[in-house]
């Protein structure tokens, strides 16, 4: 070799050098003790990326200040699966719907221990009629599955003329129930002794999803489905007659996504997905209001939307920013005067939150 | 099993050594030069960056590796030989490319000089092109949005077709076939002829498989793959006439058309998924040489569809999208030390989307030009490049300048800084619901520098090739939602990294041993974002694995040909902010070639993947098979 080779070997290792330095592999493993039933449990209900399976519970102890998840997993050693849209305590145990994964997984109030798997497709949302019966509404088909939430068996199917039943109401020995399909704006009363319809009644929007009681016990509806041209709307209805009382329309552009009833006022999100901040935040309107608030209550910022809303027992706001469903979401809690609280991380996509604040 | 436990970990050992020390390289040269029936046919001219971009790192993979993977498609063959990520949902599922950390949409596909990305998604399914319709099969790493266009952020790659000859009338003819485990059957036909006037060429297929694997559930449970079954076929056809000598038309047509089932992935309980997919690619180019210019024309018509199925969720699309591209370019030799080029392409793509009916459409036109020059006895080779682009309503400068220096006789150095960009495809700005207008295009620059070390040329070579990388990318494009998915801008993401490339050829008598292994190292994470409180700033981007890498051993006696591959993918993050995460896998494959000259030869193939039967999942859930087994026969019947 001669001179030049023996600078181009110097060349070649001080390149060697230079690239010497690399990143450790694998995540940050991090584990913690799995907690103890207490009182002042939130539940978050995180719905987990579509197509990814990776939906999760996270338990949130407002007295502790302490979040633990995916509890679901940690107890039972198991992914609950993909899209996780509702839970419901009924008796001692909570009923998880697993919507795309045609599961419902039942799990002990306490424990959180696997207590059954009932398999229903598309599962959206849970009612209790009674100790002996629940209603399940579903996606995409117009079935409502009645189980027996204590043999975890399916009861009966009972039909309703339109697709993708979505909420529902108890009152009054009454099931209420929405069907977010933008063909109708019917939303149908059905006795839970015949599981007949008992009665249709048609509201102002297309596409009804959530049905509400408020303190002087009218019903709410909020229908409406932006994204594919149907106007959203709140209409107030008398249970007892089935008379529409009077009704809201949105902007043709806003896009209500949910809506929680605290005594007398309406707390819902409006979203916008394209990162603007018109029509996007937490919004609230008293029963008796004349018209929609303008302004939100919790304006989300700009390329933020918010997707879980909810008020606990002691009438802290509970807002999930799902943080584009592709990264862990935050949950933040305001005081009624829209102020910030406290805020806390947990899995992707916080959909709804459950309160169980009884030891 | 111990041993076999024993020797993943050795060969993995020995791979992540050769990361940590990296002190070796990527090539721009091919992965094996050995064979034992290469195809002699001259490649045309398409691959301007190949002949104008000294500084640019490109793989070209070899003739023998090609036949090697002759009954799969492109996706195995980058997935076990090439340093990309290749992001596969499954066994012959969808699969996508990652090159240094860039997106699918950010690694462009070319066919023959032609962009056939799917003009709504943006990305190529390169699980969708088998290697027997293809002739060569080269690697471009880095961007050379230049030379190359919008989407060419991370690498690309060029598929091309044997180039028409004209010398003497002459036939070939081969027909083969070859039979795998779950059902997988293959039968392909290759033929061309030509006079001192006309050339014809045709390369066809078709394919069918069950693919109904065992795979184990989320309980443990061994369950068979069911609704997964493939069928399909597709051919290039090539016509060519020569009005005079380097005066050459030529028109090619592809069309290929795929029924796809989608299994369940492993969280669901069942599927009825199916996609059918149909493209018909055509492309007229003329080519004419005088002297030292040279000029050509390319025209393309491409035409997609996509029909999706999935009766139980009410799912329902069919989504046709086309593009036309031409190029008209200039090619002028000044001396023998320097070139120029100057072309000028233009793109337009258009789809009707589903619910409003409307039709949408992108329009680029561009003027590129490059100029290179040798300096110093062709020691130093200079290029420099840049493109003026109109986008719809938008222009963008797109500079660049790269080279290359011999050292010594056996080392040489080079160098590459581009600035690359990306337009935003027709379903990021229009999909309906989801769409997102305001949508801004990904830019940044890209820097890349190397070495090449080739020791020996006698019974004993060694070959190694470094690369570090660096490339700055702002309004990155990322899909988020829940209910409805909508494209954003996410500030500035930032890539870097190293690969390398090792080969070492060993000749003793009539036996030539080959051992190579090829690695990367690719960091990339989010630097800024618009998100409020954004967890991803800092963390790695989903599915870009930090380290990946092949090793190949084997040896070339006579007309046998025996190597076996392993490769090695480390951790994949599937979320932004490194939440969740899978685990790495290691697969082992065994390849077996064997010609039998005669008159009418004869070539054997035996493949063996995932030898040592690991359970792994590429992406989350969706599981990939264990052992599985590829028995080919082609049987040339004119050559």
């Amino acid at each position: 070799m001669g001179r030049k080779d023996h600078k181009a070997i110097g060349v070649v290792v001080a390149m060697v050098l230079l690239f010497t330095a690399c990143k450790k592999d694998g995540p940050n493993k991090a584990c913690c003790t799995l907690p103890v039933h207490d009182s002042e449990n939130v539940y978050v209900v995180c719905e987990g990326q579509y197509q990814v399976g990776d939906a999760s519970l996270y338990l949130y102890n407002l007295k502790k200040d302490s979040v633990y998840g995916d509890i679901y997993k940690a107890v039972n050693g198991q992914a609950l699966g993909d899209v996780f849209e509702s839970m419901q305590l009924i008796g001692n145990n909570f009923f998880l719907c697993i919507n795309n994964s045609n599961k419902v997984v039942v799990i002990n109030r306490t424990t959180w221990a696997l207590q059954g798997t009932i398999n229903i497709p598309q599962p959206r949302y849970i009612t209790a009629i009674n100790d002996t019966m629940a209603y399940v509404s579903t996606l995409y088909s117009k079935n409502i599955y009645i189980i027996n939430p204590q043999t975890l068996a399916i009861k009966t199917i009972i039909t309703i003329p339109t697709k993708n039943a979505e909420g529902m109401l108890v009152y009054n020995n009454s099931v209420y129930t929405s069907s977010w399909d933008t063909s109708t704006k019917n939303i149908y009363s059905i006795d839970p002794a015949s599981n007949n319809i008992s009665q249709t009644i048609a509201v102002a929007g297309y596409a009804p999803q959530k049905i509400l009681l408020d303190n002087e016990k009218k019903l709410w509806v909020l229908s409406g489905d932006a994204p594919e041209n149907r106007v959203a709307a709140f209409t107030q209805v008398d249970p007892a007659t089935g008379q529409i009382l009077k009704s809201f329309t949105f902007p043709a552009t806003a896009n209500p996504t949910t809506v929680v009833m605290h005594n007398d006022t309406l707390y819902f999100i409006e979203a916008d997905y394209n990162g603007g901040t018109q029509y996007n935040g937490v919004y609230r309107m008293n029963i008796h209001d004349a018209s929609l608030p303008a302004q939100a209550f919790i304006p989300a910022q700009q390329n933020q939307y918010f997707y879980a809303l909810d008020i606990d027992p002691l009438g802290n706001i509970y807002v999930g920013d799902p943080k584009g469903f592709s990264q862990n979401g935050t949950v933040y809690i305001y005081h009624t005067d829209g102020t910030l609280y406290r805020q806390f991380n947990v899995g992707k996509g916080p959909g709804h939150f459950v309160f169980d604040f009884t030891n | 099993m111990v041993c076999s436990s024993i020797y993943k970990h050795v060969v993995t050992t020995a791979m992540l050594c050769t990361l940590a020390c990296a002190g070796y390289g990527q090539k721009a040269d091919t992965l094996k030069p050995v064979m034992i029936h290469a195809s002699k046919a001259p490649l045309p001219p398409v691959s301007i960056i190949c002949t104008i971009a000294p500084g640019q790192k490109i793989i070209s993979i070899d003739s023998i590796t090609l036949q090697q993977y002759q009954y799969q498609t492109l996706a195995n063959v980058l997935a076990q030989q090439v340093p990309v990520f290749v992001k596969s949902y499954g066994f012959n599922s969808l699969a996508t490319l990652s090159f240094r950390g860039a997106s699918a949409a950010q690694s462009s596909v070319l066919w023959n000089g032609v962009p056939i990305q799917s003009a709504a998604l943006g990305v190529t399914d390169v699980s969708l092109l088998p290697v027997s319709l293809l002739d060569k099969v080269d690697v471009v790493y880095g961007g050379s949005s230049a030379l190359l266009g919008s989407g060419n952020v991370g690498g690309a790659l060029l598929l091309q077709n044997n180039a028409p000859v004209f010398d003497t009338a002459h036939r070939s003819l081969s027909v083969s076939g070859s039979a795998g485990s779950f059902s997988q059957y293959t039968g392909a036909l290759k033929m061309a002829f030509n006079n001192k006037k006309w050339y014809f060429s045709f390369n066809g297929y078709g394919q069918y498989a069950k693919d109904n694997f065992q795979y184990t559930d989320l309980l443990g449970v061994k369950q068979d793959t069911r609704n997964a079954a493939l069928s399909g076929g597709g051919a290039i056809a090539q016509a060519a006439y020569k009005f005079a000598d380097k005066n050459v038309i030529r028109l090619l047509a592809w069309y290929q058309y795929n029924d796809r089932d989608i299994p369940a992935a492993l969280f669901e309980t069942s599927s009825q998924k199916n996609s059918i997919s149909s493209s018909l690619r055509t492309l007229l180019q003329w080519d004419k040489e005088v002297g030292s210019n040279k000029w050509y024309i390319k025209s393309s018509l491409i035409r997609d569809q996509l029909v999706y199925n999935d009766a139980p969720t009410l799912q329902h699309s069919n989504n046709t999208t086309y593009q036309y591209y031409q190029e008209l370019g200039w090619q002028r030799h000044i001396n023998e030390h320097s070139q120029w080029l100057i072309f000028v392409p233009t793109q337009i793509s258009w789809m009707k989307t589903q619910l409003d009916t409307l039709t949408r459409s992108i329009f680029k036109t561009a003027i590129a030009g490059a100029y290179q020059a040798h300096f110093f006895n062709n020691k130093l080779n200079v290029a420099i490049n840049a493109r003026g682009e109109v986008v719809n309503q938008s222009s963008f400068l797109l500079p660049g300048v790269d080279a290359s220096y011999q050292l010594a006789r056996w080392l040489s150095l080079r160098g590459n800084v581009q600035r690359t960009y990306r337009t935003p495809t027709l379903d990021e700005l229009y999909y309906v619901p989801g769409g997102n207008t305001a949508l801004k295009p990904e830019r940044g620059w890209n820097e890349d520098a190397g070495y090449n070390v080739k020791i020996g040329n006698g019974a004993v070579v060694f070959h190694h090739d470094l690369s570090a990388f660096n490339r700055n990318i702002k309004d990155w494009i990322l899909w988020f939602g829940g209910a409805i998915w909508t494209p954003h801008n996410i500030a500035e993401v930032h890539s870097r990294g190293v690969e390398t490339q090792n080969e070492l050829l060993w000749t003793v008598h009539k036996f030539i041993f080959h051992v190579s292994v090829n690695t990367s190292y690719t960091v990339a994470t989010t630097v800024t974002s618009y998100i409020p409180n954004d967890g991803s700033i800092g963390k790695q981007i989903p599915y870009t694995p930090l380290y990946n890498g092949q090793a190949n051993i084997g040896f070339t006696f006579k007309n046998l040909y025996v190597n076996y591959n392993h490769t090695y993918t480390g951790y994949r993050y599937i979320t932004t902010d490194e939440s969740e995460y899978l685990s790495p896998y290691q697969t082992g494959n065994l390849q077996l070639m064997y010609s039998i000259r005669a008159v009418h030869p004869v070539q054997l193939l035996l493949q063996c993947n995932n030898i040592w039967n690991n359970h792994y999942a590429i992406v989350s859930y969706r599981p990939m098979p264990g052992i599985n087994y590829v028995i080919g026969l082609k049987f040339a019947i004119l050559q």
